[in-house]
């Protein structure tokens, strides 16, 4: 009986344990991993112009993405890093933001360079009215990793 | 004279309706918020909020899935269990600046009211937020802090959690807004 609720003790702490660690852990912070789509961004570009929101959002928020394309200009903060790619329709904005660990790897961007980064999708959103102010469509993403080195200066 | 007359006229006009029709914009924009009870407090930031400002107009958009927590489990919560982002990726806000009634931009920090209607999980709910518009060389600075009460959006939180997380979320915007 006593081996018995030792036993039960040790389960009931290991269960604790465990979940301690899942609760605890931290958020990650690059995407890492196989890519569940790979696009280039004239690909991504196509999908967003001619599907809805709701069926882009069903298919690509959470996943990971591999982007293929061209790095158009670039937003540095401490906090973080947005990297926008070029596009060929000026009112669609492919949008993909770095964790700020890697900044220094950012700055060496070069504006026009080819990049292929990992990222998680957040989602289209596409003007909701004619009279909208924010009369572009966003793609967004976050947590990405450089996938290349061919960027650098 | 009659000619430069009507040139200055035309000028004029055309730099009063320039200043009208400038706008302003960003999608480098953040927005944080906290949640704060007796048992546990925690924060998250998101850096790409997209926002507008037009002759006293604004209008924010932001994707959820941005929002980054320190907690690895509070992410995953939040975004699947509670915002539901696969159904509801964007949350928006679009309103009028009401007060002042007569609000110009200026270089100097105006607290403003804005007037206007939240779109968060799928709900959709009139609302007036505080805030600050500032013309910066920058470009045109909005703040704004404001609450958000969870069943208002019908954000459902599990009777277990309830002394975790707070009914009203405290939420901060900050966007330095420049001229497309």
């Amino acid at each position: 009986m006593k081996r018995i609720l030792k036993i039960l003790l040790a389960i009931i702490l290991l269960g604790m344990a465990v979940a301690y660690y899942l609760y605890q852990k931290p958020t990650e912070l690059l995407t890492s991993g196989n890519a569940d789509f790979t696009y280039t961004i004239e690909e991504l570009e196509a999908i967003g112009a001619t599907e809805s929101d709701t069926t882009f959002n069903q298919t690509h928020v959470g996943k990971k993405v591999e982007l293929i394309g061209e790095a158009r200009a670039k937003n540095i903060q401490s906090s973080g890093a947005t990297i926008f790619f070029e596009t060929e329709n000026e009112n669609i904005i492919v949008a993909a933001a770095f964790d700020g660990s890697l900044n220094n790897d950012l700055q060496e961007i070069e504006l026009g360079s080819n990049l292929e980064i990992l990222c998680i999708c957040n989602g289209i959103a596409k003007p909701e009215d004619p009279d909208d102010l924010l009369s572009e469509t966003t793609i967004s993403f976050n947590r990405c990793s450089i996938l290349n080195d061919s960027y650098k200066k | 004279m009659k000619k430069y007359s009507i040139l200055m006229v035309m000028a004029l006009i055309f730099a009063i309706g320039h200043s009208f029709g400038q706008t302003f914009k960003t999608s480098t924009g953040e927005i944080s918020f906290v949640s704060k009870t007796d048992f546990e407090t925690f924060e998250a930031v998101n850096n790409q909020v997209t926002a507008a400002y037009s002759n006293g107009k604004v209008q924010f958009r932001v994707p959820i899935n941005s929002f980054i927590f320190e907690k690895k489990l509070m992410q995953t919560h939040f975004q699947e269990n509670y915002m539901e982002s696969s159904k509801y990726p964007n949350g928006s806000f679009k309103g009028v600046i009401v007060t002042p009634e007569d609000f110009k931009l200026s270089s100097k920090e105006q607290t403003v009211t804005v007037k206007g209607t939240f779109n968060i999980h799928g709900v959709e709910k009139e609302a007036e937020v505080s805030g600050t518009v500032q013309n910066t060389k920058d470009g045109v600075k909005l703040t704004a802090n404001f609450g958000i009460n969870l069943n208002d959006y019908e954000i459902g939180v599990p009777s277990n959690l309830m002394t975790k997380i707070s009914q009203v979320i405290d939420v901060k915007v900050n966007a330095i807004l420049t001229e497309k």
